[in-house]
């Protein structure tokens, strides 16, 4: 059942995520798909992170007009690592995990900016510094609710099954 | 660890890895940017973005009344006594007002242009990551909308479809330099190639390139679409020129062009489905 309600997250954050003047700072405004995939991977297992990270990426490529499975590959990735990552060698902490979310997300943030403006577009480094980087950043920021949200429905779903 | 890579789990992941370089394959071969996924994706999630500007609109940029809030503190105090006042007459009329300025827009073009077919469509999306203030419309195939229509409002040319599925568009602006279109300006009658520029993107402008080097295109020159390559109908109306340059190579010239349309705040478009 919180494999349902972790759909409705990613599907209430996308929502959010590009409703135009909806948490606007300045023009920024944060990626709320990646923290909730990274979460999840975080939280539950390696192949539920694949999963959400590829659905979420798919989903963030449509909205910034991406090729559709860049950002999913990318998530997918960074989440089953993620998972590695706290099932061998880190505790399961609010603060490490918005730490390591905040680390994937510069990694997605560095590729983003290598394959889709790098490559591409002489002058881009203003993109890398006054779109992407702010962009990234606030979504870092946003990591803490959003682990919150999702361990909430974590524990309220188990205890509502009796484990 | 090493046991991991033997599992069914393993398996699972690199077949989902698999899958996603497959659609990357997909959409780079048609040419396109989103796969069948994608657009299964943005078909599910149209409506409730579509949802969510409205209630987004009413509450009305809550975060950037943050940032003006004592300008806006004086000026509420004031309002509030007048708004009290005709609250019980305003219960629909932000609704109907709206949809009476869309239709009066296109009322105006389609008197001007009686060939045109338009339709009607409201932005529902703009990511934050979206490259050079692309967004994304609530009206796609099922309203008669295909790639490369030309986007647009009463001002002028916004952009192209860039991508069209059952029940949403994305829309490349006229400030991406993927944008390319023919052009001519109002004055001097010079043709050029309007395309978007990285630098100038984050001014909001965009950059009118191959005029001749003997051009006499100067400020305040409108442009106009030429209607070449039959993308865009020709005199939709561009921008104005800012500034006229040489270019480096030396044998043209280029112009900076402002925008008659603010596309990175536009709310409301009409899509050229047939001109």
């Amino acid at each position: 059942m919180r494999w349902v309600f972790y759909a409705l997250l990613l599907l209430l954050l996308y929502t959010m995520q590009t409703t135009p003047g909806l948490f606007g700072i300045a023009g920024v405004r944060p990626a709320l798909v990646a923290p909730a995939a990274l979460a999840i991977a975080i939280y539950e297992n390696e192949l539920a992170g694949a999963i959400y990270g590829a659905v979420a990426g798919l989903m963030w490529d449509l909205s910034a007009m991406r090729l559709s499975g860049f950002n999913g590959v990318i998530l997918c990735v960074l989440c089953v690592a993620c998972s590695f990552f706290f099932i061998f060698w880190v505790r399961k902490t609010v603060l490490n995990a918005s730490l390591v979310c905040a680390l994937a997300l510069l990694v997605q943030c560095g590729l983003d900016y290598l394959f889709n403006f790098f490559f591409f577009y002489k002058d881009s480094l203003y993109i890398l510094t006054r779109q992407l980087l702010p962009g990234t950043l606030y979504t870092a920021l946003c990591c803490p609710l959003i682990l919150l949200a999702v361990l909430g429905i974590r524990r309220a779903c188990l205890r509502g099954e009796g484990t | 660890m090493k046991d991991f890579f033997k599992t069914t789990r393993f398996k699972v992941i690199i077949c989902i890895v698999a899958l996603l370089f497959g659609f990357m394959i997909q959409a780079a071969y048609t040419g396109t940017l989103s796969s069948l996924p994608s657009k299964i994706i943005g078909t599910v999630t149209a409506p409730f973005q579509a949802v969510a500007t409205t209630v987004s609109g009413w509450f009305g940029g809550f975060f950037d009344r943050l940032t003006l809030a004592d300008e806006l503190l004086d000026e509420n105090q004031e309002l509030k006594k007048e708004i009290q006042e005709l609250r019980g007459q305003l219960t629909d009329l932000d609704r109907y007002k709206e949809e009476n300025a869309n239709y009066a827009q296109q009322l105006q073009i389609q008197q001007a242009h009686p060939e045109y077919k338009m339709v009607t469509a409201s932005v529902i999306g703009r990511d934050a990551s979206a490259r050079f203030y692309a967004f994304t419309i609530d009206k796609g195939t099922s309203d008669g909308i295909k790639n490369q229509d030309p986007v647009i409002t009463s001002d002028g040319l916004v952009g192209l479809v860039m991508e069209a599925g059952p029940n949403y568009s994305t829309v490349m602006t006229i400030l991406d330099p993927a944008f390319k279109l023919g052009v001519y300006t109002s004055q001097s009658r010079d043709t050029g190639v309007v395309s978007g520029d990285t630098a100038l993107s984050k001014e909001g402008q965009t950059k009118l390139r191959y005029l001749s080097r003997t051009s006499t295109a100067a400020e305040g020159d409108m442009v106009l679409t030429s209607g070449m390559g039959d993308i865009a109908p020709k005199d939709l109306l561009i921008g104005t020129i800012k500034s006229v340059k040489p270019e480096k190579n030396g044998i043209t010239k280029y112009a900076v062009l402002e925008p008659v349309v603010d596309v990175s705040s536009v709310s409301t478009v009409m899509v050229l489905i047939e001109h």
